[in-house]
């Protein structure tokens, strides 16, 4: 099956002068979950405003579900849902009211929506909230908010930057089933997050980005392999990359 | 220190708020000053020289007065970030206050004082058309009590902003508006000793029972939504002009409009329209429309004469499109629109589409004393002006939000 993402030597950044991302290549496979990891400023969130297309890059090439953004715009933003790092809401629509923006974006179905809608508000504890303007939720109910519009849409690709950041112990507990049971319907996810030893037990690939450019990538035993560490967390390796790259 | 950072907030507000009253008076704001100077005092000289028979001046005097006596805003300066920075300094923000306070005294006596100047002299050529004598005394007590009502309102209404419970704070608002309605009503009808004694006394009573209820000692997140719906509603005016830039804007929930969700079909090329649609029903933009169409209905019904019934729809009809078109200017940036696979260029055309039906239904109320209240020729005329204002402002809208967001993108 060919890849749902793929990133082909791209480069790109804020000005041509200065790219933040460096001849960058990497690609997702259908069904698959790949954490995106590095520092700050490392450029995770600036890879994924590049594929979401809300960044252009310098040079290289980017295809969701096969398309260039300039191919086919609409088709493009149709195979992927985005969980920003910091919650986007609208001050002026409730929680449902996102929910139904959600659902005409992607020309979901009333009784798609109407399922989708009871399931997860049900998953994630916003029942009681769904009449709720974002000023009267919490942080993390803004994230829950943000994560119930991805999950909603259920396109063939989820990017999800720093999901965790706020959320509840069972608002955890309900991303990680959920990100479980995507996959298992053949959706891929690509994930940034600072808490690794979360994504050691979810994710099936690692991309470590230090500078903007991809200094590791396989699975968690070849990072293991890269390292000569066979017994390493994730945690440990992605200290020693780092140091090694750093020090190289 | 407290008392100065007031002043230096206030000045540093204005500084940056003048700009754009400069460019909102090169951008219409002075015409639109003028014309209404010009048209207002020619219809008022006339409506003080040759007093209509059946004018009913006490209901529009009332009227007026009571809604001048009411809102009582106190302008605080606070921002978010006081909730950390200024919090520990609780204890001396009385002496933070004190000059907003004292200014907002000063700012609505000079509202009351100028509302009187305005009404009262209709209020004595009413009288007068009536038979009735009414001394030059009267008039000064009167416009002294408005003055007298007006501090009230702002002392009680700065004091409701302590209450704990928001559901109290509506019942001691809907309170002091009915308490004001009555004191003025009394002071246009009854004699002014009686219609003093009575007024104070509803006034000492609704004082005593604000002492009632839990009180905040002071009630930061109150305050400082409040300013933030002061800064806006200054914004919102400007941007008749003016773009303006974006702030946090109030919202209300305006659970009746949501009724109008179910027309719209929940498919891509609405998506656009939904939120547009959300962002005119729960921003203060529809508000300031809805009071527009209301204040046109009643010059329009009020109004004798044919050809400025005529006119005042028109103007009111123009002035409720400029106001629409501010709804383009919200969420200018919008993330979701970069992400969602939304259809092209279905932004401007949804935002544009959005506002014309409201404007067309606006524009029928508008219309409705028109139509009803005249006959023959000036009821065509009428239906021809609404036609044209309607097919008009379709154009309107549409250049307005392809200029808009063109420029946005560029």
């Amino acid at each position: 099956m060919p890849p749902i993402l793929q990133l082909n030597d791209v480069s790109g950044g804020y000005s041509l002068r200065r790219p933040v991302l460096h001849d960058l290549s990497f690609q997702v496979e259908p069904g698959e979950i790949v954490g995106l990891l590095g520092l700050n400023g490392a450029g995770k969130s600036t890879t994924m405003k590049h594929i979401l297309g809300i960044m252009k890059p310098h040079k290289g090439e980017i295809f969701v579900n096969q398309t260039t953004l300039a191919q086919s715009p609409e088709t493009y933003r149709a195979s992927y849902a985005y969980v920003p790092e910091t919650p986007v809401l609208y001050d002026e629509m409730t929680v449902e009211e996102h929910l139904q923006l959600t659902r005409m974006a992607y020309g979901i179905s009333e009784a798609d929506y109407n399922a989708r809608k009871k399931e997860l508000l049900a998953d994630f504890n916003m029942e009681e909230k769904a009449d709720r303007f974002p000023h009267q939720l919490s942080k993390g109910m803004k994230q829950k908010v943000m994560i119930m519009c991805a999950f909603m849409a259920r396109p063939p690709l989820y990017i999800i930057d720093e999901p965790f950041l706020g959320l509840d112990p069972l608002g955890i507990r309900s991303l990680l089933d959920r990100m479980a049971r995507v996959r298992e319907a053949g959706s891929s996810i690509l994930m940034s997050s600072h808490i690794l030893s979360m994504l050691e037990g979810y994710c099936d690939r690692y991309i470590v980005l230090h500078h903007g450019r991809k200094i590791a990538c396989g699975t968690l035993q070849e990072l293991r392999m890269q390292v000569k560490l066979p017994n390493a967390s994730l945690d440990e390796l992605f200290y020693l990359l780092i140091k090694g790259d750093a020090s190289s | 220190m407290m008392r100065s950072l007031w002043k230096k907030r206030a000045y540093r507000f204005w500084l940056e708020a003048a700009p754009y009253f400069r460019y909102a008076m090169m951008g219409g704001l002075t015409t639109t000053f003028v014309v209404i100077l010009l048209a207002g005092g020619y219809g008022y000289a006339r409506l003080l020289h040759q007093f209509p028979a059946n004018f009913p001046y006490l209901a529009v005097i009332f009227a007026l007065l009571t809604l001048v006596s009411y809102p009582a805003s106190v302008r605080t300066y606070l921002k978010r970030a006081d909730l950390v920075h200024l919090l520990p300094f609780e204890s001396q923000i009385a002496s933070y206050l004190k000059p907003a306070v004292a200014s907002a005294y000063l700012r609505h006596a000079c509202m009351a004082g100028l509302a009187a100047v305005i009404a009262l002299p209709v209020y004595r050529a009413g009288r007068l058309s009536e038979g009735e004598t009414i001394t030059w005394l009267h008039l000064a007590v009167t416009a002294a009590v408005l003055i007298v009502i007006k501090c009230f309102s702002v002392y009680a209404s700065f004091r409701e902003g302590q209450l704990r419970d928001v559901e109290v704070r509506r019942i001691y608002r809907c309170m002091r508006f009915i308490f004001i309605a009555v004191y003025v009503g009394l002071l246009l009808t009854v004699h002014p000793a009686i219609s003093v004694w009575i007024g104070s006394l509803l006034l000492l009573i609704y004082l005593l029972l604000l002492r009632l209820p839990d009180k905040h000692s002071f009630h930061w997140e109150y305050f400082v939504q409040s300013e933030e719906r002061a800064v806006e509603r200054i914004y919102a005016f400007l941007s008749w002009f003016v773009d303006v830039p974006e702030s946090s804007r109030g919202v209300q929930r305006r659970r009746l409009l949501n009724a109008a969700d179910r027309w719209i079909k929940p498919v891509p090329e609405n998506a656009y329209f939904y939120l547009y649609w959300k962002f005119f029903q729960r921003s203060e933009l529809s508000r300031i429309v809805f009071r527009l169409t209301i204040a046109g209905v009643l010059f329009v019904a009020a109004l004798s004469s044919p050809a400025w019934k005529l006119f005042v729809f028109i103007f009111f009809a123009i002035l409720i499109a400029a106001q629409l078109t501010s709804v383009y200017s919200y969420h200018l940036h919008l993330v979701w629109g970069q992400v969602y696979p939304l259809p092209e260029h279905a932004r401007s055309r949804s935002a544009a589409m959005m506002s014309w039906i409201i404007y067309c239904v606006l524009t029928a109320f508008l219309l409705l004393p028109l139509l009803v209240m005249t006959s023959g020729l000036t009821k065509l005329a009428a239906l021809v002006a609404g036609i044209l204002v309607i097919a008009g402002a379709y154009r309107y809208f549409h250049r307005k939000a392809i200029r808009t967001f063109s420029a946005q993108q560029a």
